[in-house]
């Protein structure tokens, strides 16, 4: 009988071993932040440096204009607040939180208060005002599913004043 | 012990006790009221009718194939089942077994089911706690369902009562998918149908379903519903067969 659940607990675990040989390429500089992680299938111990890893190369691909996916991004941070928490959550969409989060909070470490970077033809004393936090991803989770630049989400997270 | 129905027919009356003065009523035991007013007098003819008719039925669900009753081939598990029943059995047993595996296993080595591309990253699990509870559980469920079966039937040998229950148990396990797929999907018609009046796409519907808090909620409600339906088709497999069976 012990045989019998001990040979289960053997399968599920291969589940883990699956996972752990997949193809994994990283991108960017974010080599350190992944072998932070825990080979695991589940998401119980490592999750923050999967939001880690998922900051990383949100910020590194929104750099370079190749963020293609950051509204979906943004419908698993929405959909990681449900009444279940961390039990529904995979390692897929805890990095795509982190990618989602990562951004905003880079768009607005780098803006909020600064002044417009118009050229200097055109002085002007406006300032932006960002918004980070729950609001932010309300609002990028309901854009048109396409390619984002670093301007472009500056331009729907920022204000001018 | 079987009633069989011959007895029935060589009596002529259903046997009526009757308050005799042969009984032991002694003459001073008077505080005991003799019961004058007994039952009313059936003709033998209507009863016994009514005793055949009853016989027949017993005898019909004695004899039913059962294809997705665990439940029923538990109560009769002291008929034992004609060839055909067992190759009905046999067939259907291998079908919907290897349909239950098949999903199991697609859950657990598919890349495409269990493996997501994440963009910058390569492909990542997808797989999440409460997936992996409801295949341990439903994987537990069956596979102790099939171990007291085994040393049931192995105690007391009752003819292909193993492969019977088995079989049926199976299937139930598919019957009740196929029937909660059915209601779910009544429940999505109406949906779509109230939607689809208001001059709006209908596919958001889906995609409010399967993403965001109300996806999460359903498939975990979903996980929860398929370990009750594997609970309830194997729950008769622990049952005990005894020696009086």
């Amino acid at each position: 009988m012990r045989l019998i659940i001990l040979s289960m607990l053997f399968c599920l675990s291969m589940v883990n071993a699956n996972s752990a040989l997949a193809k994994v390429d990283v991108y960017g500089d974010c080599k350190q932040q992944y072998q932070g992680m825990v080979a695991s299938s589940f998401v119980l111990f490592s999750k923050k440096e999967l939001m880690e890893l998922g900051t990383c190369t949100g910020v590194a691909l929104l750099k370079r204009n190749r963020l293609s996916t950051l509204v979906y991004s943004c419908n698993e941070a929405q959909e990681a607040r449900s009444v279940f928490g961390i039990a529904t959550l995979s390692k897929a969409e805890a990095i795509q939180v982190g990618q989602c989060v990562g951004v905003i909070n880079y768009i607005y470490d780098r803006y909020d208060g600064e002044r417009l970077d118009y050229s200097a033809y055109r002085r002007s004393n406006y300032v932006y005002s960002c918004i980070r936090g729950r609001a932010a991803v309300d609002l990028l989770s309901k854009e048109p599913k396409r390619s984002y630049g670093r301007n472009t989400v500056r331009d729907l997270l920022c204000d001018r004043h | 012990m079987s009633i069989s129905p011959e007895i029935l027919t060589e009596q002529s009356t259903p046997h009526i006790p009757q308050n005799n003065a042969s009984l032991d009523n002694k003459p001073e035991d008077s505080a005991i009221p003799q019961d004058t007013s007994s039952s009313p007098p059936l003709n033998d003819k209507s009863e016994n009718s009514a005793l055949a008719r009853e016989w027949q039925l017993m005898e019909k669900q004695r004899h039913k194939i059962r294809l997705c009753d665990p439940r029923g081939v538990y109560f009769y598990r002291h008929i034992p089942c004609g060839w055909f029943a067992s190759l009905l059995h046999f067939v259907t047993l291998l079908i919907s077994s290897l349909l239950i595996a098949a999903a199991f296993l697609f859950w657990l080595f598919l890349p495409k089911v269990v493996e997501v591309d994440v963009i910058g990253v390569g492909s990542v699990a997808n797989v999440t706690i409460i997936d992996a509870l409801e295949l341990f559980f439903t994987a537990l469920i069956v596979t102790i369902g099939i171990h007291r079966l085994v040393r049931q039937t192995r105690k007391f040998s009752v003819k292909r009562y193993g492969m019977a229950m088995l079989a049926n148990a199976c299937n139930r396990v598919i019957v009740s998918y196929l029937k909660l797929t059915i209601y779910v999907s009544a429940l999505l018609m109406v949906g779509v149908f109230s939607v689809l009046e208001n001059e709006q796409d209908a596919s958001f519907l889906f995609e409010r379903l399967s993403n965001g808090v109300v996806g999460d909620v359903v498939s975990v409600m979903g996980s929860v519903a398929s370990i009750i339906i594997f609970y309830r088709a194997f729950s008769s497999c622990h049952k005990e067969l005894s020696l009086c069976d």
